[in-house]
């Protein structure tokens, strides 16, 4: 099971099992993936970014509310989290300044990326670069996800107007890219 | 097609990507999650944060504090073993490594000939010998630093580097003048100042992070605060600590474990100390910017009594 909604009781405080597990990794991989993928170029690096936002979920899932967010926007929060986690991580304890990395992990085109995305599919990642850090997380999120507005709103922490907004902006600047190139 | 229609379309064409489908490794990570979800103990701080061959993280700073660009180092999945490892408080982990055995010190061919020591001798690969990062420099005696942008990868000196991302960084933070105007959006109301600070520092400016819309991010968990004597500077980073924020960190420097006024501390290399009181982590760095010479930068020694010194602000 890849899309759709987990097996997994979140409604309450559950006792996750082997199963359980498993069931929340393949109901949320490709999301949290897809999200993590449109955020960070370098294939590597979005596996073991990957690999600890789950780890995150299933070891904190009882921290979970229900009654907050459903359970996408949850581990979508996560993984929110650990993209800025891990700008923040470099900042602190690396000689070259974030945005210089930013620009390293965020803004260029790793070689592994070609395993990561068919040609096809190419030009559009490729477009993503002309977007703002916001817009690219918005959008990521959007594409990556079946999340409203309205809750994506409420995990970056701007009004559902402003998803709106962002969301057209970024699609107006990716189309204008697109056609720029053909 | 109407303009929102078109522009509904290329959302449609975008979210039909997926580029988890040509990821190899889904079930060695998920075997990788099972193994760790099933060796965790109840209530043990191992269930935050597990132990696994290679952190996110981890590799990453261990590459840039070779000051490499990405492409310019290989690590092995196997090459990096942990000479040490502990828990800072409940949320945080530190981790430190030996073998470098696999990093590849080899100059890429489009840097041949344009990197040089301190002493000005050419280099025909990275030094193999350094503490917290690598000291390049160009033949005109500028310390350089190796970075990767679109048109591939260039040699940039200091100052070059400091401009480029001068007017990203501007961005990222709001800096306050005061304490006073930063502690608003801070989060917690009860957190520690250092009362000692080293002979000529002082209070520089506060800083608080961003939100998307540009402003200074309301109850946020991180406030920068730095401390200047004009010419080096010290930062100091509190970080309230939840499963949020929970970090592990890994790099380089030596990992020495210190008591704090009774609180488990940590001293990263020669530039940083961290230290949780009361649910929040300090973090000391005396090393934050990149163009102030080692001789002009404070002691740990005078970070430790920084840290010593830390009392309530209210």
């Amino acid at each position: 099971m890849e899309t759709g909604k987990s097996n997994v009781n979140f409604t309450e405080k559950p006792t996750l099992d082997r199963d359980a597990v498993k069931d929340i990794y393949e109901t949320y991989y490709k999301k949290v993936y897809n999200y993590i993928g449109y955020r960070i170029n370098n294939k590597s690096d979005i596996e073991e970014l990957l690999s600890s936002v789950f780890e995150k979920v299933i070891f904190k899932y009882y921290t979970y509310r229900h009654d907050v967010s459903s359970s996408e926007a949850w581990i979508i929060g996560i993984a929110k989290n650990t993209v800025i986690d891990y700008y923040r991580a470099i900042k602190r304890h690396t000689f070259v300044p974030i945005d210089t990395m930013y620009e390293l992990i965020s803004d260029i085109r790793q070689p592994e990326e070609a395993a990561v995305i068919n040609e096809s599919n190419a030009e559009l990642i490729k477009a993503l670069d002309v977007l703002k850090d916001r817009e690219r997380n918005v959008v990521s999120m959007k594409f990556a996800t079946d999340l409203k507005n309205c809750e994506i709103a409420k995990i970056i922490g701007i009004s559902e107007s402003n998803v709106g907004t962002i969301v057209n902006r970024s699609m107006k600047k990716l189309r204008k890219e697109l056609e720029r190139k053909v | 097609m109407g303009n929102n229609a078109e522009l509904n379309d290329l959302i449609e064409r975008y979210k039909k990507i997926d580029l988890s489908a040509e990821n190899e490794n889904k079930e060695k990570i998920l075997e990788r999650l099972l193994l760790q979800f099933e060796n965790a103990e109840d209530n043990s701080k191992d269930r935050l944060i597990t132990k696994k061959a290679i952190k996110p993280i981890y590799a990453l700073v261990a590459v840039l504090s070779l000051l490499l660009a990405f492409s310019a180092v290989v690590y092995g999945q196997d090459a990096i073993r942990f000479v040490r490892e502990m828990f800072i408080g409940d949320h945080a982990y530190f981790s430190s490594e030996i073998d470098r055995g696999a990093v590849d010190y080899n100059i890429p061919e489009e840097f041949a000939g344009k990197v040089f020591d301190k002493e000005g001798n050419q280099l025909d690969e990275y030094p193999h010998d350094f503490e917290d990062y690598i000291e390049l420099y160009n033949e005109a005696g500028e310390k350089i630093v190796p970075y990767q942008d679109k048109s591939g990868d260039v040699l940039l000196t200091e100052e070059e580097l400091k401009q480029k991302t001068q007017e990203r960084r501007k961005n990222m933070t709001t800096a306050f003048e005061t304490l006073e105007e930063a502690e608003v959006y801070f989060i917690s109301d009860e957190y520690m100042m250092p009362a000692y600070l080293p002979k000529g520092y002082e209070f520089a400016r506060a800083e608080i992070y961003n939100n998307d819309n540009g402003v200074p991010e309301t109850n946020t968990k991180y406030m920068d605060i730095y401390y200047s004597n004009g010419i080096a500077k010290i930062d100091m980073s509190l970080r309230f600590m939840d499963e949020e924020t929970a970090f592990e960190f890994g790099g380089l420097g030596e990992l020495t474990e210190l008591d704090i006024n009774g609180y488990s501390a940590v001293k990263i290399g020669n530039s940083m100390l961290s230290v949780e009181i009361d649910g929040i982590m300090y973090t000391f760095n005396r090393n934050d910017d990149a163009d102030v010479s080692t001789e002009d930068l404070v002691s740990m020694d005078e970070i430790i009594l920084m840290a010593e010194s830390l009392t309530l602000r209210k």
